[in-house]
């Protein structure tokens, strides 16, 4: 008890309002004895005024002024009242609202996430094959299209730069129709579009043309439009809508090089499934069935080859053209696996 | 038997006068607490309406097992402030914070509880000393000798942890310290002038 007491021996107002025992006392006088406190003050007298005051401060903050307000308690219940039911109702539509937007956005989660892993699959360089037989229609990311025929192949970078020109690369064959991008006036290089093909490089603005690369010879026909052609060899030449420009590459030393006119609806007549085999020659059959088809075509009799036809085959099915060549010419057609032997009735 | 936590049992399987009774326990205590934050009025109606229609509305999800005192000031200030703030933001003032709000501690006029002769003259000096505190230090003071609560749940109101809230309430008695170290002095030369003008 002592020790509890000289604890007390040195404590000013601030100390007194400090201690939780001397707090407890003052704010709770029932429930707590005076007794040790009485007993505090007979022992150190001069602790009076100090406990006095610590126990004044308490008791004008006890007593603090409050504040009233201007509405009564009946009618703040009132309020209250009448609030639960508009409260209950928001609730009710908010709750809806809850699992609505839940299923939304993991429908949007989902989606998002099939639209980022397209993106980043389209990123870097495109290559698009077609097998033997084949034909695929290509959007590039210019809103230029491409139709590309059987056994072809064309490489192109899917993020084409503001500030370059446009490039594919092509094997094979395959028709272009060129967006136009450039603004009236305001030519600048990335409105290029550079078609890649052999050695022979075709820069563009918007036009259609079609490129056949098939054994080393390389036809570009141009329908619309303009195409400037640049080889390596120092060929550079614009070709107008209506020629086609044959181009060697197996020859050399001794480039064929010519001009012709072309007619659009025989040359385009792959990418409606048809060919067109006006004073086309067997010889032209032969390669249409090994370029595009994949086939490897023994014909016994070498005269044969240059035997002319007219008329369209319809080439969606070797079948077909097989069939048309069997009565046209006459001939005896025999196929075993990848092989078709013509030979003569 | 009408203990706040019996009341709120009561409340909580929707015996509506027993939630009346909580309401009248505590809608005049919340006002003036609310009242020292700020003077607008509206704020505080609102904050002590939402308070007790989300008690009401939200009574199945609340926890059965809370100190009600504690928990009542604790929702109703987090409400307050928010409120405030909003209304502030409105206002385009920037560095809104709970911390930057004011508190205010009004004596009494009335003196005739204190039998102290010089009772003036303390309320005086604590006012000045109040003055000193920071807002969130009278706000302790307020809520253990007025409200009565303990430092746990001051802290828990305040969202401090107890040791802060300790710390704020021990750098707060300097303040009184301060003000009141002289005392005894004072009163000396209060008496020798006394003596002297008689």
């Amino acid at each position: 008890m002592n020790s509890r007491l000289s604890k007390y021996k040195d404590y000013k107002a601030a100390d007194f309002f400090a201690d939780e025992d001397f707090v407890l006392t003052a704010l709770m006088p029932e429930a707590t004895s005076n007794d040790f406190w009485s007993e505090l003050h007979l022992h150190y007298p001069h602790l009076l005024d100090e406990m006095a005051l610590a126990k004044t401060w308490i008791l004008l903050i006890q007593n603090q002024t409050t504040a009233q307000s201007i509405l009564s308690s009946e009618e703040r219940w009132n309020r209250i009242q009448a609030q639960i039911p508009i409260y209950e109702s928001k609730k009710q539509r908010s709750r809806i609202l809850r699992t609505l937007l839940r299923w939304t956005a993991s429908a949007a989660a989902i989606l998002l996430f099939i639209m980022v892993a397209y993106d980043v699959s389209q990123f870097g360089t495109k290559e698009t094959n077609t097998a033997f037989g084949e034909q695929r229609l290509l959007s590039l990311p210019d809103s230029s299209i491409i139709r590309l025929n059987s056994n072809s192949h064309i490489t192109y970078v899917r993020s084409w730069k503001t500030d370059k020109p446009r490039e594919v690369w092509l094997e094979g064959e395959g028709m272009f129709e060129v967006k136009h991008t450039a603004v009236k006036n305001r030519l600048r290089e990335s409105d290029f579009f550079v078609v890649h093909v052999g050695d022979l490089s075709l820069t563009v603005l918007g036009t259609k043309f079609n490129v056949k690369d098939r054994r080393g010879r390389i036809e570009v026909a141009l329908f619309e439009g303009s195409v400037r052609i640049q080889g390596q060899n120092g060929e550079d030449r614009i070709l107008k809508p209506g020629e086609t420009f044959v181009y060697d590459t197996s020859a050399k030393a001794n480039q064929v090089v010519q001009v012709v006119t072309n007619d659009a609806n025989r040359v385009l007549s792959w990418t409606r499934g048809e060919l067109s085999i006006e004073h086309n020659s067997l010889a032209n059959i032969v390669d249409v069935l090994e370029d595009n088809y994949g086939y490897q075509v023994v014909v016994e009799d070498p005269t044969l080859l240059n035997k002319r036809f007219t008329g369209v085959i319809p080439v969606k099915k070797v079948d077909d053209i097989l069939f048309v060549i069997k009565h046209t010419m006459n001939v005896n057609i025999e196929m075993k696996n990848k092989q078709i032997i013509i030979k003569p009735n | 038997m009408n203990s706040d936590q019996q009341i709120w049992k009561m409340f909580q399987v929707g015996h509506e006068p027993s939630f009346k009774i909580l309401f009248e326990r505590y809608n005049k205590l919340l006002f003036n607490y609310g009242f020292k934050f700020t003077q607008n009025e509206e704020i505080i109606e609102d904050s002590i309406q939402e308070l007790f229609v989300k008690l009401w509305c939200n009574k199945d999800s609340l926890s059965s097992d809370v100190a009600v005192k504690n928990y009542l000031f604790k929702a109703f200030r987090r409400t307050l402030i928010k409120k405030i703030e909003q209304s502030l933001r409105r206002a385009d003032v920037t560095n809104s914070s709970a911390d930057y709000l004011p508190f205010t501690i009004e004596l009494p006029h009335d003196l005739s509880m204190i039998r102290h002769e010089r009772a003036l003259e303390i309320k005086s000096k604590l006012d000045q000393a109040l003055m000193q505190m920071t807002a969130r230090q009278r706000e302790i003071i307020h809520l253990r000798f007025f409200e009565e609560l303990s430092y746990d749940e001051i802290a828990g109101i305040m969202a401090l942890s107890t040791k802060d809230t300790y710390k704020l309430y021990y750098r707060a008695l300097d303040s009184l310290r301060k003000h009141f170290g002289t005392f005894g002095l004072l009163v000396l030369f209060y008496i020798l002038n006394q003596l002297r003008y008689n």
